[in-house]
């Protein structure tokens, strides 16, 4: 019924601008503020680990953010990149997993997402890239 | 980013987001700041923090063990509700105790 797509590079500070534009999209939707913490967090955790893993902190690459809803309030968010991709993705979901401990991550970030979304899939290729498919029904 | 002491307990008040680009900002400072402490017990309050992702947890966490290796202790306090979600869904209570905090800066 609505959609959007937005293109923007690898930057730290293109985090908050991507969440808050993904809430300021769906405003027509009315949402609560658990699900607009929800959804927050889903886009942050998809594009911070496109910045961190995908690009490996390389800041001048793009992702790509498109959201969608249709009639049902379902809520369809898309987050691609075009990176490094993921090698074992069952271990990737693992909690607490993360291949970039010194970093300090928590390795918490795909079972979060997952947990807050209805569906979650990701397809992934090494040195191709990831793509996040996550529905959430309102 | 404020800190105090108080009855020989130190206190953080965060505010902001805890997301990546935000801890990046405050990560070392804090690091060094529990490295230095004699306080045996430290306080984050988390009141005035309107959002946390996973990136703010593994802060969380980082600064725990840090602390730990210490022989020091670390509390949270004075959670907003929705924050709660997200932490008690990554586990973070059953290694950090949430307290009630009245000390403020
Ligand atoms: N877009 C991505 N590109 C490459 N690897 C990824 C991507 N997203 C996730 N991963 C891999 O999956 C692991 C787990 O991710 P996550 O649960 O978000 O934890 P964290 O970000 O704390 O490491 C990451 O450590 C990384 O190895
Ligand atoms: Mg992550």
């Amino acid at each position: 019924m609505n959609k959007m797509k937005l293109s923007f590079l690898s930057r730290m500070e293109n985090d908050v601008f991507a969440r808050t534009s993904a809430i300021a999209f769906l405003l027509p939707l009315q949402l609560t503020s658990q699900q607009v913490m929800e959804l927050k967090t889903i886009v942050s955790e998809g594009v911070v680990n496109a910045m961190i893993h995908g690009y490996e902190g390389q800041q001048n690459k793009m992702i790509d953010l498109e959201i969608g809803y249709d009639e049902h309030q379902l809520v369809t968010i898309i987050i691609t990149d075009h990176g490094v991709g993921i090698n074992d993705l069952d271990l990737a979901m693992q909690p607490m997993f993360t291949t970039k401990h010194e970093l300090e991550r928590s390795g918490m970030g795909m079972n979060i997402m997952s947990a807050f979304a209805d569906s979650f899939d990701c397809f992934t290729k090494v040195n191709e890239g990831s793509k996040l498919v996550i529905q959430k029904q309102l | 980013m404020k800190y105090l002491v108080e009855k020989e307990v130190l206190y953080f008040y965060f505010t902001g987001d805890f997301d990546y680009l935000e801890i990046q900002t405050i990560k070392q400072e804090v690091i060094l700041i529990l490295n230095e402490t004699s306080s045996k017990k430290v306080v984050f309050d988390l009141e005035d923090i309107k959002f946390i992702d996973s990136t703010g947890i593994g802060f969380i966490l980082a600064r725990y063990k840090q602390l730990h290796k210490q022989q020091k202790l670390l509390l949270l306090s004075n959670i907003s509700s929705e924050n709660k979600v997200i932490l008690a869904m990554s586990g973070v209570f059953q290694i950090i105790d949430l307290i009630k905090s009245e000390v403020k800066p």
